[in-house]
């Protein structure tokens, strides 16, 4: 099982000095992966009085796309994944085009997650139709992976339209690995159908092994011939060191037979060996919301993480 | 006048390492600025025969936003501009957001030249419309700027409507320069009246004096009170390195000076240079007759 951590991206300012040291830590404490969230426009509130979304316009979201290609000038072996990128608010090709420039200068180190988002905010500004996304999405992933292994692409889809055109610079190898971020039944058979692995967004317990081998089946209905997790089909769950991706929506529920709120490294890396018992392939740690404020705080937790998984050092 | 150049990115090729040498090259001897051209989509030929287009399908380009997180990463003061961007053809916010970001990440090295392009493939690839590129640019630098200088930003225009809503984070200067590239009349005035600066796209002579003097009469008929270049309007043009001689920049570089350009750059990719030491080799001549500027 492959351990990263998720970017704290609410809790890590905007000072690149301090983000560098905590990129630079990273991968010297031997994490596999860097997961990037995204959000492109925050929702303002006065004119939304009822807002019940789990972000608005005062949370920091790093563009994950323009931080890869720092991350790809900082590191040498650490992976980029975003998690998850909201791709049908975003226009294909040009998703094409940067994936494969941060796939060229980081010498094939990214993993593309993608999701639907839930934000019709988002989509308004950016001029995108907020409830087709789910079909545009699995047309999008389609085209994006055409222009990423041929030179030249002819797609005549019913939301894209690609004659005879291409991206140059390609991938290197012809390909960048796409993930998904599902948690509806059309997601998860979309994820068992089509994507390379998934980011499961429950917790451990008795529920969460259900909901595991529901995804099994899926995969054994796409008859895409394996039936478990493994090399070719991933599964990155997240352990939330806090309350869970915001602060503004109630905190996961865990199952205290599996993992307790005590909130310490060891609570984190017994969640962990729970998942590797059920096949995850990966692992992110999620760090925000756990009132650690700047980077050297977010080095610090991550250090004991680092520890109490046993990870080699670089 | 600042002196910079521009990066070679059709013909450096595709390895991170030669890539990282000669950014880091470009710093070292002292460039104020890297300028980079961007096209999302090259045309195949097969299909249009009658293609007249200077690049296609088998020319690269490298992203310019991905590509500034990367320089970012590998230097402390050089400028990275875009020269320019094909502002039309992608989305508003979404530009905004990523040139906030790279400023954020570059402590402010960011300077966005946009332009309305040339390739209608890479429009209807992109899904947007060609036509209209022109009044959408304008419009487009209105609301990036908005939403550069405010959290939330309500904004109804022809092509973007955006209601209470904003970026984050936004650039510490809450702004980013807006320069603009583009020839005809229509571009000209445009980037007289909302604009930070130009990319002049001719060399010099008495044709391009003319041209220089007429963008300053486009100048002064804006209400900015921009007489001439300086301060608060650019002009950055292109120096084209071709088989001339590094003595020959030099003097064209000049000329330029005495014409009022506040910058310049260098375009090392004609005359069969490939890859990255080839480049690194141009700019450090370069760098030898500029002596003085760097």
């Amino acid at each position: 099982m492959r351990v990263g951590l998720l970017f704290p991206t609410l809790d890590m300012g905007s000072d690149f000095g301090g983000i560098r040291d905590y990129i630079e830590t990273v991968e010297a404490l031997g994490y596999n992966h860097l997961l990037v969230p995204d959000h492109v426009m925050g929702a303002g509130l006065g004119t939304r009085p009822d807002w019940k979304g789990p972000y608005n316009y005062t949370n920091p979201f790093h563009e994950p796309f323009t931080m890869f290609g720092y991350i790809a000038g900082v590191t040498k072996r650490l992976e980029m994944a975003s998690g998850v990128l909201i791709l049908p608010q975003r226009q294909t090709v040009l998703v094409a085009k940067q994936a494969a420039q941060i796939d060229v200068m980081s010498n094939g180190r990214l993993r593309l997650g993608v999701g639907i988002g839930w934000n019709t905010v988002e989509y308004d500004c950016l001029g995108k139709n907020f409830h087709d996304r789910g079909k545009r999405l699995e047309e999008q992933i389609t085209l994006l992976r055409e222009l990423w292994a041929s030179d030249l692409v002819t797609f005549n889809g019913v939301y894209e339209q690609v004659v005879d055109a291409g991206i140059n610079p390609r991938p290197a190898k012809n390909h960048i690995p796409v993930w998904i971020g599902a948690e509806a039944r059309p997601a998860l058979q979309r994820a068992a159908r089509m994507a390379d692995g998934w980011f499961p967004m429950f917790q451990p317990g008795e529920k969460g092994a259900v909901k595991i081998g529901k995804m099994k089946e899926y995969l054994r209905d796409a008859k895409r011939g394996f039936s478990d997790h493994g090399p070719q089909f991933g599964m990155e769950p997240f352990v939330h060191a806090g309350r869970g991706f915001s602060a503004n929506i109630a905190p996961p529920e865990k199952d205290p037979q599996f993992c307790s709120n005590t909130n310490g490294p060891q609570e984190w890396a017994k969640e962990a060996h729970w998942w590797q018992d059920h096949g995850a392939t990966h692992i992110s740690l999620n760090t925000m919301n756990s009132d650690l404020h700047g980077p050297k705080a977010q080095i610090e937790a991550v250090t004991k993480f680092a520890n109490a998984m046993a990870l080699e050092k670089v | 006048m600042r002196v910079g150049v521009i990066f070679p990115t059709i013909s450096i090729g595709n390895d991170p390492g030669g890539i990282r040498d000669y950014i880091q090259t470009s710093e070292a001897l002292g460039f104020k600025h890297i300028l980079v051209f961007d096209h999302v989509m090259g045309a195949g030929t097969a299909t249009r025969p009658n293609w007249r287009g200077p690049y296609n399908h088998t020319n690269g380009f490298h992203e310019p936003m991905v590509l500034f997180g990367f320089i970012a990463a590998l230097t402390k003061k050089i400028e990275m501009a875009t020269g320019v961007l094909i502002l039309p053809q992608r989305q508003t916010a979404l530009v905004a957001k990523q040139a906030a970001e790279v400023d954020v990440l570059s402590k402010g090295r960011l300077r966005l030249g946009v332009g309305i392009g040339w390739n209608d493939v890479e429009y209807e690839c992109l899904g947007e419309d060609f036509h209209k590129r022109g009044r959408r640019v304008e419009e487009q630098a209105a609301l990036m700027r908005a939403l550069w200088a405010k959290e939330l930003v309500t904004f109804e225009g022809e092509f973007d409507t955006i209601i209470d809503a904003g970026i984050n984070p936004r650039p510490g200067r809450k702004t980013i320069p807006l320069w603009f590239g583009g020839n005809e009349d229509a571009a000209l005035r445009r980037m007289a009246r909302i604009g930070d600066g130009w990319f002049p796209l001719f060399g010099m002579g008495d044709k391009g004096a003319e041209r220089i003097e007429r963008m300053k009469g486009y100048l002064r008929e804006t209400n900015r009170g921009i007489t001439g270049y300086g301060p608060y309007f650019g002009m950055d043009p292109m120096l084209q390195g071709g088989d001339r001689s590094p003595q020959e920049w030099a003097k064209e570089a000049e000329w330029w000076k005495g014409h009022g350009a506040t910058h310049i750059s260098l375009n090392t990719m004609t005359s069969g240079r490939h890859g990255a030491k080839a480049h690194i080799e141009a700019i450090k001549q370069f760098a030898d007759v500029m002596a003085d500027a760097l």
